[in-house]
């Protein structure tokens, strides 16, 4: 180890600037506490934003015939039939509630085990039967509800689909879950026909996400019906364009159709992740910022300030590299101590956070990256002012500068 | 020792030129203890500078034990300074950050030397400048004679052989300044240390074995020194 | 007053000597303000619901429930508190038969097929209610009026509708719609008015609408049998593909229900009838219903306390710059001392020097809030109100602003004050 560079002399003499020293050990920390909490929640919304839903969104096409007049229930399911008849030659489809990923956060049902107290929660699904192969969604236990369907259940008694995250939760394996019976808000009597794999219809942002439940309805409105296509990978303009045809050559003046690929970042929620992350990312550059032309000024400042010391301490034999080397060291070493106890603070803090947004638990690569970023600008906001500093003639030691 | 032949130095500052050493040619051998006297302006700070290799000069050649000092670069001279120059300023320049154990023991950090050889040294050093109670007083805490007293235990802490001086008495009171001299007959005695002070007080320089006089820029003979005085 | 002015100059051309010093200073200061201003600005609309009529009430039923429970600590608290604000259709008219309302609505949103008749169809949010829901909920209008009980009476009901303002930006770049025909359903209507979206503050009218929905028309509950809205909350859950008639008579909650209950009177009767229709229903009074949004939603007061971080940095790092520059003029302080300057004069000098670049930094940052806020309107889509910095945020941020002035200007004005004038003098 150089002895030029040990941080015994650097040690002793802050004992003496206490209150510069403090300052700036309080700013660094302060500003680490700031910079690790940013990083964490951009972190949640960045999960929210790329979050896979467990559905190949790629592959997913959206359809919808509107009624430009309202039409009765009936005469819209025989209209969603006849589409789905069409459709199906083209690629799977199902008729389907609501957009996957729409913009609307629906409500829950509420799922009941026989001899349940409370209920338990889960987001529906109501699709027509081929919802699974529509949504590209795997059957992992039990059967699909096509096939459940037919195979006679009691009458009153639906079939319905868990995803993987309820069966075990509610059942404790999948394959116990399979041909349970259950209660269900909107449907009365079901009966689990089967488990598929864990995706998540509407966005990762609700609570249990992928919590769902698929129940076999002919889910029309009176102003619209909805279709949901899986396309072969590559093959999703084909289905678009044929799905388009398909559905203008069924006779239906009174209606309008269109067909799109679904696109996630054309969702609110994705313009709100990633909207959220723009700015918080803009007030971590802001205190990193702040902190930075801060220590600059001060540090050439502090560089200006020691001229005629610089002077005697190249008189004394210290080349350029040393003068470097000795105000990027003063400058570590003041910064690791603001990082301990930045550390420190900064697990303070995140309690009270957590408490009011459960999301901003604090880990570790958050923390490791705040600190480099701050090794790195302290390194940078001493490094201009240490290379001037190393500029500074022997002379100054006896001349004015 | 130090060898300068027809060393000349101009400032510039702006449109101005200031000629500060014209045609200096001096020699000092090794072991000599020269004071160099002028008044003020007359370039006695400027020869030191150079001769500490702390600033650069514009014509002439300057040889430091037989080492043509041109030819060295920044490391090699900062190299230089450290192992074989000492330094005493008037103002005592010690680094106020730093306690005087930390302030003694730089020279011998940016040697590299390691820490036993290194705190070996300074306490060496501290005992014979009778500092050794004060080790770790800041230099605000310390009185005009001590803080010159580090600064010459800092100047010989690396044992240089060569010791330049600028106006070492200058801030300090008679007796300060007689203690201080003393020691400086002491060092040049006892390890053949070469000495040059650099004065403008001519009792200070009656304490040399050899005296030069300097005027603008050059050396002067002694006899034109005095009427110069005289006038 | 004359020493104060001197001592302004002082500082001034102590400021001016070290001009990209000062410059730092203050920009520092004005970007921590600018982000915290913002913060405090998105913050604090959830909780201004401004103008709310005291005898104004809606009937809710039962508060606590596991839906609740199961929404609250999540982003989306808020969703769980819908449910039990809606109520049945037959329960409107249950009530409203009493008589006792004095005013009344429903409210509630659903989604249909229109635009307007020059343009092909497409998804539009609709806001079904009666004529007196303006006055109820003060709503402010930009363009027009609102419709009448009259156009509602009539027989048949005029086919008049009013639009939100985030509508009408989208159909027609927020220019006087009035007169203009939108098609719904294959019905054409006449727009009476354009709704004004308020400046910084939600309206009772924003809660419980979907983002998505917020650029809606208003329309006529009158119209509703003949226009079949599909409702986006039915609780409990109405079956699938139900249609309107068939909800409408379900024990399903659809609407919300306001009414204005003048007297002490009226209103003890009024719970009287509610209290008949089921133990859980109650009366809530819109200023009870404004005050539960006291608190801006968990991301929100998260960004204010990061901001409010980041403020301390930057309180610190004046102080650390006011300190150093102080520091480095000791000598010249000195000399002010010995010419006759008392340590307070030293003490108040520096504190005014901390607290004049604070407060210009601070103004400056007020001002680069301005675009800041609107950038994150921009960014956060269909907000129901346009972010805009409000006197009262400005009033707060100023106020913080001083604070952070005078404990940056204090520290250092202290340390330099304490320091005796023969320290530095010999030092120059």
């Amino acid at each position: 180890m150089n002895p030029s560079l040990e941080v015994g002399p650097i040690l002793r003499s802050l004992r003496h600037h206490k209150g510069a020293f403090s300052l700036l050990v309080l700013e660094v920390a302060l500003g680490f506490v700031m910079l690790t909490h940013t990083m964490i929640a951009v972190r949640y919304y960045f999960r929210l934003h790329v979050r896979p839903t467990g559905m190949p969104e790629d592959q997913l096409v959206i359809a919808r015939r509107r009624f430009l007049h309202p039409r009765d229930v009936e005469t819209a399911r025989a209209a969603a039939r006849a589409d789905i008849a069409a459709l199906a030659r083209i690629a799977p489809a199902a008729a389907t509630e609501t957009v996957p990923l729409p913009e609307a956060v629906a409500f829950p049902v509420a799922l009941t085990r026989p001899g349940d107290s409370q209920p338990n929660f889960a987001w529906p699904v109501r699709a027509t039967p081929a919802v699974t192969a529509a949504l590209g969604v795997q059957v992992v236990a039990g059967t699909d509800l096509e096939a459940a369907i037919r195979t006679r259940l009691p009458s009153g008694t639906t079939p319905i689909l868990l995803t993987w995250s309820v069966a075990e939760k509610l059942f404790g394996t999948i394959d116990n879950a399979v041909g349970q019976p259950m209660d269900g808000s909107g449907f009365g009597h079901a009966r689990v026909a089967g488990v598929v794999r864990d995706f998540a219809y509407r966005s990762a942002w609700v609570p249990n996400a992928m919590s769902m439940v698929i129940v076999p309805t002919e889910p029309v409105t009176e102003h619209e019906v909805i279709y949901v296509m899986h396309a072969p990978a590559g093959g999703r303009a084909a289905v678009v364009d044929g799905a388009t045809r398909a559905l203008a050559a069924i006779a239906d003046a009174d209606s309008a159709i269109v067909v799109k690929p679904l696109d996630r970042t054309a969702t609110r929620f994705a313009g709100l992740s990633s909207g959220a992350m723009i700015i918080l990312i803009w007030t971590g550059f802001l205190v990193v910022a702040v902190a930075l032309a801060g220590s600059l000024a001060l540090a050439s400042f502090s560089v200006a300030e020691r001229t005629r010391q610089i002077g005697v301490r190249r008189a004394l034999g210290a080349n350029r590299g040393e003068i470097v080397s000795y105000f990027l060291l003063e400058n570590f070493v003041l910064t690791t101590f603001g990082l301990g106890l930045g550390l420190g603070l900064a697990i303070g803090l995140n309690q009270v956070l957590r408490r009011i947004m459960v999301e901003m638990k604090l880990t570790p690569d958050e923390a490791l990256l705040s600190m480099a970023v701050f090794l790195v600008t302290g390194l940078l906001s001493a490094l201009v002012p240490a290379r001037r500093a190393a500029l500074i003639p022997p002379w100054a030691a006896t001349r004015t500068l | 020792m130090l060898k300068m032949a027809k060393i000349g130095k101009v400032y510039r500052t702006g449109l101005v030129e200031t000629a500060a050493l014209e045609d200096l040619t001096l020699e000092v051998a090794r072991g000599d203890f020269v004071s160099l006297m002028g008044p003020s302006g007359s370039g006695k700070t400027t020869f030191l500078n150079i001769a500490g290799l702390l600033d650069t000069y514009d014509r002439g050649r300057y040889l430091l034990d037989g080492v043509d000092v041109a030819g060295l670069n920044d490391d090699q001279q900062s190299r230089l300074r450290n192992e074989r120059i000492g330094f005493i300023f008037q103002s005592f320049n010690l680094i106020p950050d730093l306690d005087v154990y930390d302030n003694v023991e730089v020279p011998l950090r940016y040697r590299r030397l390691p820490m036993g050889e290194r705190r070996d040294r300074v306490e060496e050093v501290l005992v014979q400048m009778g500092l050794t109670a004060r080790m770790r007083h800041l230099p605000s805490q310390l009185s005009g004679g001590q803080q010159q007293r580090v600064a010459i235990a800092r100047a010989l802490v690396g044992q240089p052989q060569l010791l330049l001086a600028d106006e070492p008495t200058g801030n300090l009171d008679t007796i300060a300044s007689r203690q201080v001299l003393d020691l400086l007959e002491k060092i040049n005695a006892e390890r053949q240390t070469t000495i040059v002070i650099v004065t403008h007080d001519p009792t200070l320089a009656a304490r040399a074995r050899r005296k030069l006089h300097v005027l603008d820029g050059r050396l002067i003979d002694p006899q034109a020194a005095r009427e110069h005085a005289a006038s | 007053m004359t020493t104060l002015l001197y001592n302004l100059r002082l500082v001034g051309k102590s400021l001016r000597r070290d001009p990209w010093f000062t410059v730092v200073m203050v920009l520092s200061q004005a970007l921590s303000v600018s982000i915290f201003v913002t913060a405090l600005t998105t913050a604090q609309r959830y909780t201004n619901t401004g103008e709310v009529p005291g005898d104004v009430f809606r009937v809710e039923g039962q508060r606590d429930n596991t839906l609740m429970r199961f929404y609250g600590g999540s982003q989306f608290e808020i969703f769980g508190e819908f449910t039990a604000n809606y109520v049945t259709v037959p329960m409107v008219h249950t009530l409203a038969a009493t008589g006792l309302a004095t005013a009344s609505t429903v409210n509630f949103v659903a989604v249909m097929v229109g635009g307007p008749a020059d343009r092909a169809p497409d998804r539009l949010p609709a806001r079904f209610c009666d004529a007196d829901m303006f006055q109820l909920l003060n709503v402010d209008f930009r363009y027009g009026g609102p419709f009448t009980r009259a156009d509602e009476r009539a027989a048949p009901p005029a086919p008049v509708v009013v639009l939100s303002d985030l509508l009408n930006e989208k159909l027609y770049g927020g220019a006087d719609s009035v007169g203009r025909t939108l098609r719904i359903a294959g019905r054409d209507f006449r727009v009476v008015g354009v709704m004004r979206r308020r400046t910084g503050r939600m309206s009772l009218l924003d809660y419980g609408v979907p983002p998505e929905s917020m650029a809606n028309v208003v329309i006529p509950f009158a119209f509703a049998d003949q226009l079949r809205p599909v409702p986006w909350i039915s609780w409990p859950p109405a079956p699938a593909g139900a249609g309107w008639r068939a909800i409408a008579d379900s024990a399903s909650g659809v609407t919300e229900y306001w009414v204005r209950l003048p007297s002490e009177e009226a209103r003890t009767r009024f719970a009287a009838a509610l209290s008949a229709v089921g133990p859980q229903w109650k009366l809530h009074s819109a200023q009870e219903i404004a005050r539960r949004f006291s608190k801006p939603p968990p991301p929100y007061r998260v960004f204010v306390i990061l901001t409010l971080v980041v403020m301390e940095v930057s309180v610190i790092n004046l102080m650390r710059m006011l300190l150093a520059k102080a520091t480095s003029r000791a000598a010249e302080i000195g000399i002010h001392r010995a010419l006759g300057a008392g340590r307070n004069v030293i003490f108040s000098r520096q504190l005014l020097e901390g607290v004049l670049v604070s407060m210009v930094g601070s103004g400056l940052g007020v001002v680069l809030a301005v675009p800041t806020v609107s950038m994150f309107d921009r960014l956060i889509p269909d907000m129901p109100i346009r972010l805009a910095v409000t006197p009262t945020v400005v009033g707060i941020a100023l106020l913080i602003c001083l604070l952070a002035g005078l404990v940056s200007g204090i520290y250092p004005a202290w340390r330099i004050a304490s320091v005796p004038p023969t320290r530095y003098l010999g030092k120059v």
